[in-house]
């Protein structure tokens, strides 16, 4: 929940979108949504954030805090943790698919170049 | 870059052309005022809790006797979505396998097959390959074992002969320190992956401790060999373990729906908090997630390593693929089947099945267009 | 079974096809085609499940279940939902069957591929049915996305399938990075809307939403409609569509067409009317403009395509584009139209596509310049093309006719010219795209001959003659299909608020609209011929000039390059974040469910149309609680707006906000409807100080207010006088379909504050208003007594009668009997 991590987010995102849009070599494009997925997980991070909160694990409470106030008081939102490991998981999911296909178009096409790769047109 | 191409240097990889850069540049600042827009309006640091998140850390303990409230989300109360999420796993790792796969033999008349003759002649018309690409061939071929590295143009000037072997270099063993070092962390790194899992209580869960299995594997096999690897990773066995995880998560769903009335709800008994068990199904589907993910990455890496080249032809205008992969079935280009040369015949041969059975042929009688 | 029985048997239908999924690998070890054996009977039992949910369904209820049985505590809701509404339902029926069917064709067509090819084939097919399946009856917005990654990642393993040909490999990696671009904005889109209202739920977040929109809620509505649009194949998102389906296997590309793009409409649907609402945001406005340009756009460029299932992809544009016409309209025949279309396309468009992968793979021919002559090798292949291509084209005893006519209906009830003008353009050349097809592909005499072609063998069979057999089933039997499923489907999407609550509570009934469409109309039918003739003449022309200047500007903006592609989908959705955020609400369409908590402004005077309409509402609308009796439980709050008469004798409050009100379950509830169909016109209904809750309407919005049966007026008062009017459309007679229902009362009614205490000595009402739901607990003789504060005051409780049902609504139930 800071707004320095919800800009900085943003603009790796732009990042990776400009790699995604002017970059022709694949692999370069492969890097830039992988660029994008980081500062999703950024943002996800960052959003679940509070002032002077601490992790939502209620193992070993900070001193001075059970579990009970702990579960009450002042902590980051485990809901969105979920969210962010779910991404991680589509991220590898993705970059996996993502790699062998990219290897399988170098076998046929020979180049790793998109503008080279468009025999399907029109 | 090899000196054998006469010390052509690729620098105008550095330098390639921007597909549209200005273009790019103007929708990457739409979408960066959008997002600015959005993220200055969202709430920040000071905003309360969702009541949702409130009320997950508010039933961690008591319904679920888990310390971990992460944990509790993700297998437990919302623990639909990490059985979607798992299968998204297993329909990346079947997309990699089916992507990655080599050759087989089919039955009857493919017309795809002979469109895609055709298609292959018009993307890649025969012609002279270039010199790097004839070197990324040879270099390929080094790597899969069926060449002696004999095609060294001999330098004009000795002064530029290569130092060492030629790239790509085909490593067969890391150094000792390597070796060592491995050796030392494996068990350290094994124990650390299950402990992420069996100790729910504490912030882990089968996504990251399969991640840390699929790591050990690796490093055994980067520092070890595909030989010392060989014995453990079979693909069968992993894709036993891959199933069971899978069924066991389907089985801890269902048995939700058929003890409890619903699908994910929990049917096992709670124990006591930070211990093993004491979070009920959640732990089972941390152990199964486990399972799953762990095999299901190894596989996925595996498979995308093995890669062939059976697929395409390796020279442009149609010749057969090459063999060999780590199956190490040797045959050269010379192996090509013959006939197949003249590739309106339909699909390149496929010559290294290595149960040896029938070629995948169309009965000669098929008459097509 | 009972309904909650039935309810949490929804995970099912996601969980079988899984299932046979993940034994495909290790049939595939024991015979080849056993895995897809398998997996035909994986979706025969889905079928059966979900056939067992469809009585109670389609005869209008919304069935909801909470995974974990982890209900919703004071209207948050932390567990995922499952909701069966009659759209998601018929989607999901949609796509067990027809997917059965596709892989009974699988069996046939690709069983000679090898044994580890076929398991992981079956694995991935499964993994994409489990996936729509799923997505079409969660309720909950991150299980949509899991759901929605989950199939887009099995649809790239099914389009790099046959690894030899080139373009499969480039029509994947086009696919993935657009849906990958897609899945991020999407999942932006849910962390904005979290972030901002602590919600995932989709009745939480229609609660959140609904009055209290901002820029950032706006965004996230831009990057979702971005996101699902990408994977709809909407213009200018659908970059990567014609690629996929062109090369992918056969039963693939029809799988692909028919029910996975489908899926971007439904999850748009739900986000656009189950979540925002359309009066949020100018969205339907947006859905027709986009609609519209996807509609022309595909038809046009199918006519021009040389590759034969590129040219069906391109109709697979257009056809999306007609059901994003047909949801923008917003009324009842233009949303049951475009249900019915759904529908109709999973079927005509499976049955082309299966066509076309026949004839690739007999052939080894894709191009209709080399194609030609095949109508006499291939019969079979070529009369169910010629099926499809009827299907789409609108002829009467086929399907298609059924769906465009009531889209083209629900379009003229809005009175728009130019779309109506335009979508039967774009059929037209559509038409005239797929008669060129059929001509150069089987009826045009080839020079050499083919040879023998055509083996039937039974699974290919089977799979067309089921296709086949239901667009004739489809288009003979509309009345029924509209009456059982349509309709019903389209009051799920028209009546959120009855969604909303049936998610939160468990179930709800859905208000069935009465979708009259007349077969014979000869409007229709002299439509459907002219187009035929102009289609015949259009294709007849284009097969001898040569490509006019506009269509080769379109294709060589198709350049085939996948930045360029990945430009116009962040360009689309940049443009439809503009849209929704920037332009403001535009009048006089849509349907705002309930009007709750939102200002009203100057007034425009009322048209009257098949609902009653008032535009523009000035002031406040004052919505008088009747004497409700008790019906239900757990069926939403209704308010009831009186008849002229009975209101004059009432007064009319200041300017109050409807507060939310809170169950005795502490949860909190939101009216969601004004709706007045259950209006009392007896006097004594309406004693005089009743409870009012006051509305105010939204600025320029309209609302709607449907009548009640016996065509009795409907007086909302505008803050000053009220004053009725009698559309002249209500003169037809009562509203169809609402004839015979007793009408049950919903059990919750509401107090406001500001109540003049009239009875009793009960203070006035004071902090907020009470919605009161008898039956859970209430033991004492009148449900209101136990736990409204007002219970004194309310002359409701004297006028509510015993055992849960009010006096004078039962006599006025046995009077109507």
């Amino acid at each position: 929940m800071i707004l320095a991590n919800y800009l900085a987010s943003a603009a790796l995102f732009c990042i990776g979108l400009y790699a995604v849009l002017a970059r022709r070599n694949m692999i370069k494009m492969v890097m830039g949504l992988s660029l994008m997925e980081g500062s999703t997980y950024l943002f996800m991070i960052s959003l679940s954030y509070r002032a002077g909160s601490t992790a939502p694990v209620l193992l070993n409470p900070p001193p001075g805090q059970s579990t009970r106030t702990l579960a009450h008081g002042n902590v980051a939102d485990p809901v969105l943790q979920n969210f962010c490991l779910t991404a991680v998981v589509i991220g590898v999911a993705v970059t996996a698919v993502f790699l062998s296909v990219v290897v399988r178009i170098a076998q046929h096409y020979r180049t790793l170049d998109s503008d080279r790769v468009r025999e399907m047109r029109g | 870059m090899t000196p054998a191409d006469g010390g052509a240097r690729p620098e105008a990889a550095e330098r390639e052309p921007l597909h549209r850069p200005r273009l790019g540049a103007a929708i990457v600042i739409g979408m960066a005022v959008a997002m600015t827009v959005a993220v200055a309006g969202i709430p920040r640091e000071h905003s309360p809790l969702p009541a949702v998140a409130r009320y997950a850390l508010a039933i961690a303990l008591p319904n679920w006797r888990l310390t971990e409230p992460v944990n509790e989300i993700v297998y437990g109360t919302r623990g639909f979505d990490t059985f979607g999420e798992t299968f998204l796993l297993l329909a990346a790792v079947v997309s990699v396998i089916v992507i990655t796969r080599s050759r087989e033999p089919r039955r009857g008349y493919f017309g795809e097959e002979t469109a895609a003759g055709r298609e292959r002649s018009e993307s890649d018309p025969a012609g002279p390959g270039d010199a790097t690409e004839d070197a990324a061939r040879r270099a390929e071929r080094r790597e899969q074992g069926d060449r002696p590295a004999v095609d060294q143009v001999a330098p004009r000037d000795r002064d530029q002969a290569a130092l060492g072997a030629p790239a790509p270099e085909t490593a067969d063993a890391m150094t000792v320190v390597v070796r060592t070092a491995i050796r030392v962390v494996l068990p350290i790194l094994a124990v650390a992956g299950l402990y992420l899992v069996a100790w729910g209580y504490a912030p882990g869960g089968g996504f990251p401790g399969g991640a840390v299995i699929m790591g050990v594997v690796l490093l055994v096999y980067a520092g070890f060999g595909r030989r010392r690897i060989g014995r453990a990773v079979r693909p069968a066995l992993l894709e036993g373990i891959e199933t069971a995880g899978a069924a066991a998560i389907i089985a801890t769903g269902l048995l939700g729906l058929l003890l409890r009335g619903s699908f994910s709800a929990n049917w096992l008994p709670l124990a006591a908090p930070q211990t093993i068990l004491s979070g009920g199904i959640v732990q089972l589907f941390s152990a199964s997630e486990l399972a799953e993910v762990g095999t299901g990455l190894t596989i996925a890496v595996f498979a995308l390593l093995a890669m062939r080249h059976d697929w395409t032809p390796d020279e442009p205008g149609g010749r057969a693929g090459h063999a060999s992969g780590p199956a190490g079935q040797p045959s050269g280009p010379a192996d090509e089947p013959g006939g197949h040369a003249d590739e309106r015949a339909g699909p390149a041969g496929d010559p290294r099945d290595a149960a040896g059975s029938a070629r995948p042929g169309r009965p000669a009688d098929r008459s097509r267009p | 079974m009972t309904g909650a029985a039935l309810a949490s048997l929804l995970p099912m239908p996601v969980a079988l096809p899984i299932a046979g999924a993940v034994a495909a690998p290790l049939l595939a070890r024991v015979s080849a085609r056993l895995p897809v054996i398998a997996a035909v009977v994986a979706l025969g039992a889905t079928a059966a499940v979900l056939m067992l949910e469809a009585p109670g369904v389609f005869g209008g209820r919304v069935l909801a279940h909470y995974l974990g049985l982890w209900r919703p505590v004071h209207g948050q809701a932390l567990g995922i939902a499952f909701a069966a509404d009659p759209l998601g339902l018929i989607f999901a029926l949609a796509a067990a069957v027809i997917g059965a069917i596709l892989l009974i064709y699988t069996l046939s067509e690709l069983g000679g591929l090898g044994p580890r090819e076929l398991g992981g084939y079956a694995c991935l097919f499964q993994l994409l049915l489990a996936a729509l399946i799923g997505a079409a009856l969660t309720a909950d917005l991150f299980d949509l996305f899991v759901w929605f990654e989950v199939a887009a990642l099995a649809s790239y393993g099914l389009t790099a399938f046959f690894l030899e040909r080139p373009i499969a490999l480039e029509a994947a990696f086009k696919i993935l990075v657009l849906t990958t671009l897609a899945s991020f904005s999407i999942f932006t889109g849910i962390g904005l809307l979290y972030a901002s209202h602590g919600a995932l739920n989709f009745a939480q977040l229609q609660a959140a939403l609904h009055g209290h929109v901002t820029a950032p809620d706006l965004i996230a509505l831009g990057l979702l409609i971005g996101g699902f649009a990408t994977k709809a194949g909407l213009v200018p998102f659908h970059g990567w569509l014609a690629d996929a389906h062109t090369a992918a296997p056969g039963p693939v590309s029809a799988l692909f067409s028919g029910l996975m793009v489908n899926l971007g409409i439904v999850a748009i649907a739900r986000v656009v009317f189950g979540v925002y609402g359309p009066g949020s945001a100018p969205v339907l406005g947006l859905l027709l403009v986009v609609g519209l340009a996807s509609a022309l756009l595909g038809a046009v460029l199918a006519l021009a395509q040389d590759d034969l299932k590129r040219l069906l992809a391109y109709d697979t544009i257009s056809q999306m584009g007609i059901l994003a016409i047909g949801l923008s309209t917003g009324s009842a025949a233009g949303i049951g139209g475009a249900a019915y279309h759904l529908v109709n396309h999973a079927l005509f468009k499976s049955l082309l596509f299966l066509c076309a992968g026949a004839v690739v793979h007999r052939t080894g021919l894709t191009s209709l310049s080399q194609l030609g002559g095949l109508a006499r090798r291939m019969p079979v292949v070529t009369a169910a093309f010629v099926i499809g291509a009827l299907s789409i084209a609108g002829v009467p005893p086929f399907n298609g006719y059924v769906s465009l006519g009531l889209i083209h209906q629900g379009l003229l009830e809005q009175h728009e010219a130019i779309p109506y003008a335009l979508m039967l353009a774009a059929q037209v050349i559509t038409i005239a795209a797929l008669g060129r097809a059929a001509w150069l592909a089987f009826f045009r005499p080839r020079a050499q001959d083919h040879g023998q072609l055509e083996q039937l063998r039974p699974g290919m069979l089977a799979g067309l003659g089921c296709l086949a057999g239901c667009c004739v089933a489809f288009g003979v039997a509309p009345r029924f299909f509209l009456e059982t499923v349509m309709a019903p489907a389209a009051a799920g999407l028209l009546h959120p608020g009855r969604y909303a609550s049936a998610v939160l509570s468990g179930s709800a009934r859905l208000p069935l609209p009465g979708i009259p469409f007349d077969y014979a109309s000869p409007g229709e039918l002299a439509a459907a011929a002219a187009g035929l003739a102009v289609a015949g003449i259009l294709a007849w022309g284009y097969l001898r000039i040569a490509e006019p200047a506009a269509v080769r500007v379109l294709r060589a903006a198709h350049n085939g390059s996948a930045n360029d592609y990945a430009a116009y989908a962040v360009t689309g959705t940049l443009a439809v974040i503009a849209a929704v955020s920037l332009l403001p609400r535009l009048p006089g369409h849509g349907v705002v469910s309930g009007g709750i908590a939102h200002r009203a402004s100057a007034g425009l005077p009322s048209h009257g149309s098949g609902r009653h309409r008032l535009g523009c509402a000035e002031g406040l609308l004052h919505a008088f609680v009747a004497g409700q009796p008790v019906g239900e439980s757990g069926d939403p709050q209704r308010l009831g707006v009186p008849v002229a008469g009975a209101r004059q004798r009432q007064r009319s409050a200041g300017g109050h906000e409807l507060l939310p009100v809170t169950d005795d379950d502490r949860q909190a509830a939101r009216i969601h409807e004004v709706d007045s169909r259950e209006v009392e016109d007896h006097p004594a209904a309406c004693p005089p100080g009743l409870c009012q809750a006051v509305v105010k309407l939204p600025a320029r919005d309209d609302i709607e207010v449907t009548a009640d049966r016996d065509d009795h007026a409907i007086a909302p008062a505008l803050g000053r006088q009220p004053e009725s009017f009698h559309p002249a459309s209500r003169r037809t007679g009562p509203l169809p379909g609402a004839a015979t229902q007793a009408h049950r009362m919903p059990a919750h009614r509401v107090c406001t504050r500001q109540h003049p205490p009239r009875r009793g000595a009960g203070r006035p009402g004071q902090g907020s208003a009470r919605n009161i739901s008898p039956g859970r607990g209430a033991s004492s003789g009148h449900p209101l007594a136990s736990c409204c504060p007002l219970a004194s005051c309310c002359p409701l409780t004297a006028a509510q009668g015993r055992e849960g049902s009010t006096g004078h609504y039962d006599a006025r139930r046995n009077a109507r009997r």
